[in-house]
This record gives structure tokens, C-alpha cells and sequence, in this order.
């Protein structure tokens, strides 16, 4: 008996996988750059309609000078103000598959949270997608570097590139070889409820080391739930609050203000208590440098302080 | 026609022993009345018989047949039974209650025809339920649903009843009519009858065979003048001196006495008149 | 004098009405999307799809695209899960006599979240034999998830429905909590596993169509053959024997069958509340609890619904989609509470 109901099930699961997908074509293309998920991408023509399912997608197509090209962007793609008046396809996680179709797009640009359902979707409608997921910094040049080399911007792309990095230089040409107690303890704050950090393997992780900080949180993983107590005893010496996220304004930031218990940790008493835009570090882009400068403003006022 | 029989029917709930060493034989025909005190055992007998439960050891036969060897859908077309507090679903309409009766003569992909209609009707017709046909379960009163479950087992045509507790709640002009139906039913069709009842009056008016049990034992089997004795009714139910005569049929009767019980203080002696 | 019965014939014509109404709701559903497109095109599209139609097309293969490949396979996904799981919730309360089962009651959604979340979290992506990892890895989990609760509940050959509900209930309680917790460390994917979770046709394709569509006929089917069985079942469990039903026979493949179509359904377009429970009580509030109606009226009412569902969450708010779950509710409710004050008695069973 058991036998026979081992038998049905593994026919029912047999069942459940019985389609097979049509064999992939196989087409003679110009081009085959493999995107930042492993994705092997043919292209064989400089796409003019571009789709971007992201904000950050969307703030490297503008910096490589594609704005007239982009055709469809997220609801949440605000930066810069000329992305806000193009045709939203979308919410974040949420693609509206019709309007994407509708849009005829010769290139898709996604991330990697699009990977497991609706990058599969895509293709199997026929449209090309690209897909970048940087992790570090230096992945985040890589991917402006792929998305000049496909969009047929790569002079642009090294431009900006190297734009970026000659910045970078500038705050780790100073922090590079900074002993541990030169470096500040911080404390970045990305939502106060319940109390959310970047620990490692984030990108704000190593912003802050290059910024010439210790991140209090670097013991976790990934985008943790901190208890308020692991802060206090930790005692940061700067507290960043990332602000502006959704339409929460600067509660971040308002809650360091307001949390009596935090009164007690030296970057209350010394008064480094930050804010910085949540879409500049938190975006893979362009902007991320301006993140990495205004962190090593706050961590290093004595070093990086404009005048 | 067919006959029921019981042998050597042990029945027990866990390590609990209900009823030891049945055996008894119930010919068409015949209605043959389980009397015996409360917990004696009469409703389990009936469950084992319709294959509720399980029998700890014996044997129960239907037309010759082992029960536990047919299967149900076979059993439900020889045997009908009239639960003693039957659960009804509150939505349904009486008709479609006893129209469920038909379940057993209907396969799988069957539906109920005009035939099992008429049937369904007819059933109501006699046990004078049919005024209640559209009227939904949770509108009934207790006596009604007890007649509309007597329709069922008329319904179904099954060609042995059982019955427990079929009159409990009802007033005595339908306990009369609803009696004198099983007991036309039986004669007229040879039907195989088996009833459980409490009221010993009912038992020895209608019943051809009486079952006494106690204590999960056969006390005495025979007719209702043989098992309705003093002797009896005062082994079994500890009431002394209730039996008396009918004064019409000369069968037994049961009547109760203040006082005669063994819990009472001792009073005058047993009145006149008992048997 | 066999009586007459007004209401089966109207409850037989109600399946014929909803028949239709199914028909004109599917259509609807197509021709009306985020992007505009003219009802005759629709029309036109459609029509060319069929094998002795010869229509030169004058579309764009966009306008093609959108209509074959995203508006169809999506109307008939949400046809298909939403009959499911309303017949799937028909089924349960019949079998448990309880109105509040659903199809989720003994562990399903739950073993199936668990599934689909595991294949969320699996570092690499494997297509393979027409599905993907997560709802093959969702599938699995509910199947195993409901054979736990079914061992563990069974009593030697019999299968006590009380205990089987705690069992599912428990199980599920634990499944939810790993589940929960897989989320939070889940970290950026924590977005579209939430999203999954409520339930979604956005994505819905052929490939998917083709593998839910034969066990949701064949659960189905068989269903509908135990429908008299069913009505006789409202009866205590007992009675049920005595009228000839092999009770713990027909439990098993019912529960088999309403556990299999919710567990494909789930699978592919995650856990859609609301359906199960309230579609199988509107119908039996507006044609009565006899199964053999009950269920075909629940199948095309669940279809339907979940249409009309789908279309108001792709298009009220584009191109943002509204989770399906939060329309369901939304209309539900409502819906549900003014039948019940029209129907002043208010029994189920």
C-alpha cells in the first residue's frame, strides 16, 4: 500500500513538470556580455527603447546620456526630475507586464530582485533583459561600465567611471591605511521600527569602513534587526540616520532625537547625529559616491570637511 | 425475507466490557423487542449490528451472510436503521432527509428518479410527515424529526429494521401510529425487526420476542408473558411488584408504584393484583 | 403523489446562468487591461486563434503579445484557482461540517509557503520541465505538509476529522513561524517573497495554465461524483454507515482531491484568501446547502469572482498592482455580510 501511494505521488509530481519549454533559438548576434546575474545577453543592435525596472537602473541611464532613449521607468524612479514625467511601468517589485510589452523595449534593465519570477517572464515574451546586481562598490562601477558597453555609451561609461573612482581615491587615499582607533564607531540607521541596520555583505557596510568608520553592526548579516540595547553597548560615536525613505520623511532621524536611552552614547553627547538621503547610499548608482563623501564628512569632519 | 443472528457477541469501548456472550435469532417476520435497564447495552447491540462498531469477538449474520464480509452499501439495502438521537443537518429540507433514505439503491453516478421520489413521498405519507416536506430541519420539533427518520428507514426499503428508541419523544397518538406502522411493515412485508425500548409496556404490546438484558447479558429471552414476570422485573430493575395484567389483551403490564423501590422506607405490602 | 420541485429546477438553472455569466465575465476580463486596447481588436485577436479562422492581421504583435500571452493565460489562471479553491472549501466544510474550514485548514498554504519560500532563498535558479523552482519546491510542501497532518491524525483505520484539524492547525502554526522568520533574514528578498505570499497573477503564464488545468478538472471531476455522498454525510458519521456510505472510504478521496487542486493552485500564484471560505457559504445563503448544486454553483462562482478579483487589481491602481488578497477581502466582506442580514436565518449546515 505504502508502495502504490509512493507510486501516485511520484506520478503526480511527474505530472506537475510534464511541459517541456520550447528549445531556444539560437541567434547569429553582434554582441554577448553576460550581465551581473551570469546571464549570458545577445544583443544585436544598439537598443533606442530602453525600459529600466529600478531606480538605480534608471539614474545610470540618465548619467550616460540616455534620457531621451529611456521609455518606461518605475513609479519610484524620482532622481532626476526629467525620469519623473517618463511612463511608469511599475512599483518596485511589481512589473505591469502590459505596459512593458505595449512599450516595444529592445533592452530591459533589471536587478537581481527580479530574478526569480519575472526575469524568466520576460524572456519568455521575447524581450532582452540585462540584469545588474552589484553587491560592492567596486561591482557598482562594473555595472555603469555593462550598461555603457550594451547601450553603446562605453565612452561615456569610463568617463564616469573613472570620474567616480578618482572621487573614491580621494576618501580612501586618506582612510585606506587608518588604524582601528582612528576609526570612529557608527551606527547607520535604515528604520527605526522594528530597528533595522546594514551589517556586512552591504553595500553601507563597506561605504562606511571606506568613509574611515567601524561599523558597529559589521558582526551581522545582510540588512539586520538590531535591539536597541546591542546599540547603547555598543556606544557609536556617530550615528547616521538614512532619511526620506518612502514617505517617512526623517523619522530616523527623529527617532535618535527622541529615544531618551540613546541620550547616553558619546555620538548624542558629541552631537554627530547625521542625516543622509536613504536613496544615495542605499541606490546602486551614480549618486553612491556623493554618499561615500558626505559619510566621510560626518565620520571625518577633521579630514573631509568642505569648505 | 431474511433472518438476523447474533452469536457469542462480545462488545467493549477500550478495556470497558458492554456486552458479554450474546446470541440470539430474529426470524422474518418478527419484532423482537432489546428491554433491559439503562447502559445494559441496547443501543451498542444495535450499532454492532449495523456495523457501527466492531465486535470484540462473535458474529453477527445477515441473510446468512457475515456483516463484516458485505460490504456497506450491501448492508444498507438489507438492513435500515432508526437512531435513537439522530443528528440532521439544519439546512435541508425534511424531504431531502428522508430522500437520502434511497442512498443505498443509488450508485455513484446515479441521481434520485421519479420512482425514488414516489418512494420518498409515500414514506412520508405514512409516518404523516408529509406536510413537513419544504420545511427546513431546524423548524422541527423532536417528535417530528423522530417520525421524519422513521420516513428515512421506510424510504430506504431495507428488508430488516432496527430501531432505538423509536417513540421517545413522542406523544402517544403518534407512538401508536408510528408503532402500529413497524408492526403492519414487519407483518405485511416480513420484515426482520429488532427494537430497543425502554418503556416495557410498548415492549410487550408490540414486540412477538422480548430480549431482557442486564448487565450486558441475555437475563431471559421469550414472549412478553414468559420475560414480563415479577421475578424479573424486580432482578433487573430492582422495582418490586409492578407487573400486572392487561385488562383488555391480558398481556403484561408495567405499572409504577411510589414506594416500590428499593430505596424506599418499607411500607404496606404489594398491593392486590400482582402477578 | 411525488411532489413538485420548483427549487431544483431553479438551482439548475442558476448553473446555466452562471454558465453564461462566466463566459460573458471571462471575455470582459480580457478586453479591459492597463493598456487600452479596442474591443474589436480583442475580438479579432481571439478569433484568429482558432483553427479554421483565416483573419489577416492588422495588430501590432505587441497588442498580439499582451492579449495571447499576458491577458489570456491570466483570465483563465484566475478562472481556474478560483474555482479551486471554492470547490476545495465546499469540500472541506462539507467533510468537517464546520463553516469556518476553508481549503487552507490543514496545513496547505502553509507546507506550501514553506516550499515556496526555500526555493526564494535557494541561491541559484533552475527551470525545468515547464515550472520553476518555487512552485515545484511550494507544491511539494504542501503535499508533504498535508501527509504529515494526515499520519499523525489517523487512528488506525479511521480518520477522526477533529484531530485532523488540530493537526493541520499546529503544523500550519509551525510552518508560519519558520516561514516568518526565513523572511526577516531573508533581506532584499524579503520584497517579492511578501509579495508571492499574497498572491499574484501578474506573472501568471501557459506553461503554468497547462500544468494546473488537469488536476483542477480531474479534483474537480471527482468531486462532483461525491456530491450525493456529500449531502448524505451532513448526517453524523454513523448514520452516513447506515445509509451505505464507506465514510472513511470517501473521506480520503475527498480530502485527497480538494488537498491536490489547492495545493496546485497555491503553488503558482501563492495564498489567495477568501475564496474557499466565503464563496462556498454565498452560494449555499442564495441556493442552499445540497451539494449536488452546492458544487458546480461554488466552481463557477469562485471562477468568476476571482476574475472580476484579478481585473480590478491590474487595473484600479496601474501600473501598480494591488495584491489580489487585499481585493478579495475587500469585496468579500461586504458582500458577504449583506447576504446574510437578506437571509435573516443565517444557518449553514
Amino acid at each position: 500500500m505504502r508502495l502504490v501511494t509512493l507510486g501516485i505521488f511520484v506520478v503526480l509530481l511527474s505530472l506537475f513538470a510534464a511541459c517541456a519549454p520550447p528549445a531556444e533559438e539560437v541567434v547569429s548576434s553582434t554582441m554577448e556580455v553576460a550581465d551581473q546575474l551570469g546571464r549570458v545577453v545577445k544583443l544585436d543592435k544598439i537598443p533606442e527603447r530602453i525600459i529600466s525596472l529600478s531606480p538605480s537602473n534608471t539614474e545610470i541611464l540618465f548619467a550616460l546620456g540616455l534620457a531621451d532613449k529611456v521609455v518606461g521607468v518605475t513609479e519610484y524612479c524620482d532622481y532626476p526630475e526629467a525620469a519623473k514625467t517618463i511612463d511608469k511601468i511599475g512599483g518596485f517589485s511589481t512589473v505591469d507586464l502590459e505596459r512593458v510589452v505595449a512599450l516595444s523595449p529592445d533592452l530591459v534593465l533589471a536587478t537581481e530582485i527580479h530574478e526569480a519570477r519575472i526575469i524568466p517572464k520576460l524572456k519568455a515574451m521575447g524581450l532582452t533583459v540585462f540584469a545588474l546586481d552589484p553587491k560592492t562598490l567596486g561591482e557598482v562601477l562594473e555595472s555603469i561600465a555593462l550598461v555603457g558597453e550594451v547601450t553603446g555609451k562605453g565612452e561615456e561609461a569610463s568617463q564616469l567611471v573613472a570620474e567616480m573612482r578618482s572621487r573614491i581615491k580621494v576618501v580612501t587615499d586618506k582612510t585606506d591605511n587608518m588604524p582601528e582607533a582612528q576609526r570612529p564607531r557608527v551606527f547607520y540607521i535604515t528604520w527605526h521600527d522594528p530597528l533595522m541596520t546594514p551589517g556586512a555583505e552591504t553595500r553601507h557596510n563597506e561605504l562606511i569602513r571606506m568613509a574611515g568608520g567601524t561599523n558597529i553592526a559589521r558582526d551581522l548579516s545582510g540588512y539586520a534587526a538590531i535591539s536597541l540595547e546591542a546599540v547603547i553597548e555598543a556606544n557609536p560615536q556617530v550615528i547616521i540616520a538614512g532619511v526620506g525613505m518612502g514617505s517617512g520623511e526623517d523619522l530616523t532621524f527623529r527617532y535618535v532625537e527622541t529615544k531618551p536611552r540613546l541620550k547616553s552614547v558619546d555620538a548624542c553627547i558629541n552631537h554627530k547625529v547625521y542625516k543622509i538621503d536613504v536613496d544615495l547610499a542605499g541606490r546602486p548608482g551614480p549618486r553612491i559616491t556623493d554618499a561615500l563623501e558626505q559619510l566621510a564628512e560626518f565620520i571625518h569632519p577633521e579630514l573631509f570637511k568642505k569648505d | 425475507m431474511i433472518e438476523l443472528e447474533v452469536r457469542n457477541l462480545s462488545l467493549a469501548y477500550g478495556r470497558n466490557v458492554v456486552v458479554k456472550g450474546l446470541t440470539f435469532r430474529v426470524m422474518p417476520g418478527e419484532m423482537v423487542g432489546l428491554i433491559g435497564p439503562n447502559g445494559s447495552g441496547k443501543s451498542t447491540i444495535i450499532k454492532a449490528i449495523s456495523r457501527v462498531i466492531s465486535p470484540s469477538s462473535g458474529q453477527i449474520f445477515i441473510d446468512g451472510k457475515d456483516i463484516s464480509q458485505i460490504s456497506r452499501g450491501d448492508l444498507a439495502r438489507l438492513l435500515g436503521v432508526v437512531p435513537q438521537m439522530p443528528l440532521l443537518p439544519n439546512a435541508f429540507t425534511a424531504f431531502e432527509i428522508v430522500l437520502m433514505g434511497r442512498n443505498p439503491h443509488l450508485g455513484l453516478l446515479q441521481y434520485e428518479g421519479a420512482r425514488d421520489m414516489s418512494i420518498t413521498w409515500r414514506a412520508m405519507e405514512r409516518t404523516a410527515t408529509q406536510s413537513l416536506a419544504e420545511r427546513r430541519i431546524d423548524e422541527l420539533s423532536g417528535g417530528e424529526i423522530q417520525r421524519l427518520v422513521v420516513a428515512r428507514v421506510l424510504a430506504q426499503e431495507p428488508k430488516s429494521i432496527l430501531l432505538d428508541e423509536p417513540t421517545a419523544n413522542l406523544d402517544i397518538s403518534h407512538q401508536v401510529e408510528i408503532l402500529d406502522l413497524i408492526k403492519n411493515l414487519c407483518l405485511e412485508n416480513n420484515l426482520t425487526v429488532v427494537v430497543a425500548l425502554h418503556d416495557l409496556n410498548i415492549a410487550s404490546q408490540y414486540c412477538d420476542r422480548l430480549i431482557l438484558i442486564n448487565n450486558g447479558r441475555v437475563h431471559a429471552q421469550g414472549t412478553p408473558r414468559e420475560v414480563i414476570n415479577s421475578r424479573n422485573i424486580e432482578e433487573v430493575y430492582g422495582a418490586e411488584g409492578c407487573v400486572y395484567v392487561h385488562p383488555v389483551d391480558g398481556l403484561p403490564v408495567v405499572l409504577l408504584k411510589a414506594g416500590s423501590s428499593r430505596h424506599a422506607k418499607p411500607r404496606d405490602a404489594i398491593e392486590g393484583g400482582a402477578v | 403523489m411525488p411532489i413538485h420541485f420548483p427549487h431544483w429546477r431553479r438551482r439548475a438553472y442558476a448553473i446555466l446562468g452562471l454558465l453564461i455569466a462566466f463566459g460573458g465575465v471571462a471575455a470582459f476580463a480580457m478586453t479591459v487591461g492597463s493598456v487600452q486596447i479596442p474591443f474589436l481588436t480583442t475580438c479579432r485577436v481571439l478569433l484568429s486563434q482558432l483553427p479554421l479562422v483565416d483573419i489577416t492581421p492588422t495588430w501590432l504583435s505587441t497588442t498580439e503579445t499582451i492579449i495571447l500571452e499576458i491577458r489570456l493565460p491570466r483570465v483563465i489562471l484566475a478562472g481556474l484557482v478560483g474555482a479551486a479553491l471554492a470547490i476545495a472549501g465546499a469540500t472541506y466544510q462539507g467533510l468537517f461540517r464546520n463553516p469556518l474550514a476553508d481549503p487552507y485548514l490543514i496545513g496547505v498554504a502553509q507546507g506550501a509557503a514553506l516550499g515556496a519560500v526555500v526555493g526564494f532563498l535557494l541561491p541559484f535558479d533552475w527551470h525545468g520541465m515547464g515550472v520553476g523552482v518555487i512552485p515545484l519546491l511550494a507544491f511539494i510542501g504542501a503535499l508533504v505538509s498535508v501527509a504529515i497532518v494526515y499520519s499523525l491524525a489517523r487512528v488506525g483505520k479511521t480518520l477522526p476529522m477533529t484531530t485532523l484539524i488540530l493537526a493541520g492547525v499546529a503544523l500550519g502554526a509551525l510552518w508560519g513561524s519558520i516561514v516568518s522568520y526565513l523572511i526577516i533574514t531573508s533581506g532584499e528578498k524579503m520584497h517579492g517573497i511578501i509579495f508571492w505570499l499574497m498572491g499574484s497573477f501578474s506573472l501568471s503564464e501557459w506553461s503554468e495554465v497547462k500544468v494546473v488545468l488537469p488536476y483542477v478538472v480531474v479534483g474537480v471531476v471527482i468531486i462532483l461524483l461525491y456530491a450525493r455522498s456529500l449531502n448524505v454525510m451532513q448526517l453524523d458519521e454513523e448514520q452516513a454507515q447506515q445509509l451505505g456510505i464507506a465514510v472513511e472510504k470517501v473521506k480520503l478521496i475527498l480530502l485527497a482531491a480538494a488537498t491536490l487542486i489547492t495545493a496546485a493552485a497555491v503553488s503558482f500564484v501563492g495564498t489567495i484568501g477568501f475564496v474557499g471560505i466565503i464563496t462556498p457559504h454565498a452560494v449555499r445563503l442564495i441556493w442552499g446547502p445540497d451539494h449536488r448544486f452546492l458544487l458546480p454553483l461554488s466552481v463557477l462562482s469562485g471562477a468568476i469572482f476571482l476574475i472580476l478579483a484579478d481585473l480590478v487589481a491590474r487595473t484600479a491602481l496601474a501600473p501598480t498592482e494591488i495584491p489580489i488578497g487585499v481585493i478579495t477581502a475587500i469585496c468579500g466582506a461586504p458582500f458577504f455580510l449583506y447576504l446574510l442580514r437578506r437571509k435573516k436565518r443565517a444557518v449553514f449546515f
